[in-house]
């Protein structure tokens, strides 16, 4: 058979098995079980334009994946790298008879199979530095190439699809495996480690790595085509209904479906309403439990000294003698509501301050635990970004039976 | 940065902290350590900070409802950006159709003003959305010449959050993590409203 009758034979075959040759180069070198034409199959498996068997299924070579990519006009002019084990077998194969040559002693094969195996690993090498950079490039540029989103998301798929199955062949490519191929010639050995061994390496790795990012992008991407269908769809929606939107849902909804964005307002009190039972009560054993401030406490050691550490009674009675005129004055007055601030600032204000009076005031009506008296406890926070709270001023009344 | 400085720019009206429009503050809050201190300082004002999915913009939240002011302010909050949906959806259905992005707006998408304004120009299909757009009583102004018309739509966006300018001299905007909340409030209204879609609608970006 010539060789223009075995091209004609190869295109029968091909034509044939188009259907399943398009599903082969679709699936980018994954497995797949085909039954249709199962002689054509073969034939073209043993032309190495696909793998497998019918029994493990068949996969594209890479020879139909460039052909593919050139009739499909994708990525006709970009370098690829050659099929991992196509390029194994291949350059095992030469190597082979390299190393028959030199021991033959015939010196026309050794020269021209030698410049096949450095031709082969050019091969890979270029193939290996032109995908990387494309990687890079499309990581980098977030493929700004590509005009439509939809373009985007192809290209993506396919880049995570090929990087990913090529990142696993190279890791099994490693140094082992390049010793073994040079079948302990030194000449081989030295060409392989010089010219491949550190691409492999470093696109290996680089491949692997990549790989989420591009995964991240894909999200992306698929994301941001969700949305343009989504802002289209509404928009169109409103033109046709006036613009009016009936989603109205509760405050509890929209806190469920994480639409719960407010305002931050620093200038309002303490959102928690402070005049209730429960949280005057709270608040109240606070402010019993809070100790005194450094500037407070100098105030009192300049109204009460000198106060020792172990002269609490003695201030307690001091206290006593200095407020409790006052004290009796108050609840005298509570007929009408007294302020105990306003108090103080008419007859005490010079005399000690405001808070050591209140706080006095508070505590001794608590501890009176009158129940002809009443008092409310006005709390403000210390701070806008404050937690803590003091007591501003108590509102004296008197019960009536 | 520290928690105050937080809680002053969420007080001073930044509603969604994003790595757009506050790097320094979305940083900060991205530390987890950090993020607890604020809502610490915020339990008083029974607010919390939180964060859209996928490590999206932060943002304050009530921590209840018991309180009907709070209550109250959250629907009126949520109203606000609900009833922008319409234009703001309206200004990316315009970028869209002016190809001066892939597809629709995300957070940190880069818009050139001189060229969506060269696009709206150049196109009589764009000038009619345009004049449409500023029929929106958020984008409504008195300006006649379409420089000055998308002017005010961009000035309003800033101030609604959705975009922030990124370069001054070549006037670049780039969009915020707000827009996160959008596409999330759009879903969710297209789910509601059983919005219909179109192939128009489904090939989007292919038509455009």
């Amino acid at each position: 058979m010539n060789l223009q009758e075995a091209f004609r034979v190869v295109g029968a075959t091909m034509e044939k098995s188009s259907e399943s040759l398009a599903q082969l180069y679709e699936a980018k070198g994954e497995p797949l079980d085909l039954t249709d034409n199962p002689a054509g199959l073969i034939k073209l498996a043993n032309y190495n334009l696909i793998h497998g068997t019918l029994e493990s299924g068949f996969w594209a070579s890479s020879m139909l994946i460039e052909l593919g990519n050139a009739v499909s006009g994708e990525e006709g002019i970009r370098r690829s790298t050659p099929d991992i084990e196509e390029w194994a077998i291949e350059l095992e194969r030469t190597i082979s008879r390299y190393i028959g040559a030199v021991i033959n002693g015939s010196d026309t094969t050794e020269r021209k199979t030698l410049g096949y195996i450095r031709k082969l690993i050019l091969d890979m090498e270029d193939g290996l530095r032109s995908e990387y950079a494309r990687l890079e490039y499309a990581i980098a540029t977030r493929f700004e190439d590509i005009d439509t989103l939809e373009e985007k998301v192809k290209e993506n798929k396919f880049l995570i699809g090929k990087f990913s199955r090529l990142g696993s062949k190279l890791t099994d490519l490693n140094r082992a495996k390049l010793v073994d191929l040079s079948q302990n010639n030194s000449t081989i050995r030295l060409l392989l480690f010089q010219r491949l061994h550190g691409v492999i390496e470093e696109c290996r790795d680089g491949m692997l790595s990549a790989i989420p990012k591009l995964e991240q992008m894909l999200w992306e991407f698929q994301k941001q085509s969700e949305a343009s269908i989504n802002v289209l769809a509404l928009a169109r929606h409103l033109r046709d209904h006036h613009g009016h939107i009936n989603y109205d849902p509760e405050p509890d909804e929209v806190m469920d479906e994480g639409f719960g964005q407010i305002s931050l307002e620093l200038n309002l009190p303490c959102s928690a309403d402070l005049h209730t039972e429960a949280n005057q009560s709270a608040l109240t054993s606070i402010i019993h439990a809070l100790k005194a401030r450094p500037d407070h406490i100098e105030l009192v050691q300049e109204e009460f000294s000198p106060v020792s550490v172990d002269s609490t009674d003695v201030e307690i009675d001091r206290k006593l003698d200095i407020y409790g005129p006052h004290l009796e004055f108050i609840s005298q007055q509570a007929d009408k509501e007294v302020s105990v601030r306003e108090y103080w600032e008419r007859n005490l204000k010079s005399k000690c301050t405001s808070k050591a009076f209140i706080t006095w005031v508070l505590k001794s009506f608590r501890e009176k635990e009158s129940n002809k008296i009443a008092f409310t406890v006005i709390s403000e926070t210390v701070g806008p970004l404050s937690a803590n709270v003091y007591v501003k001023d108590v509102l004296v009344a008197s019960v009536n039976d | 940065m520290n928690t105050r400085d937080i809680a002053d720019l969420f007080s001073s009206g930044a509603r969604f902290v994003c790595a757009y429009a506050y790097p320094k503050a979305f940083e900060y809050l991205s530390i987890e350590a950090n993020l607890i201190n604020a809502n610490r300082a915020l339990v008083a004002f029974d607010r919390e900070i939180r964060q859209l999915p996928d490590n999206g913009a932060f943002y304050v939240a009530p921590t209840s409802l018991e309180n009907k002011k709070d209550a109250a302010q959250l629907k009126k909050s949520f109203e606000e950006i609900r009833d922008a949906v319409y234009p703001i959806v309206s200004f990316i259905e315009l970028t869209l159709k002016s190809q001066t992005t892939p597809g629709a707006l995300i957070p940190g998408s880069p818009i050139s003003y001189p060229t969506l304004l060269n696009e709206i120009t150049s196109h009589d299909h764009l000038l009619d959305a345009l004049s449409k757009l500023v029929r929106h009583k958020q984008f409504k102004n008195s300006k006649s010449t379409p420089d000055g018309q998308l002017n005010v739509v961009f000035e309003r966006l800033v101030d609604i959050g959705l975009l922030t300018l990124k370069n001054r001299s070549q006037l670049i905007y780039e969009v915020t993590g707000m827009i996160e909340y959008i596409h999330t409030l759009i879903q969710k209204i297209n789910d509601h409203e059983q919005v219909e879609f179109s192939q128009d609608d489904e090939q989007g970006e292919l038509i455009l």
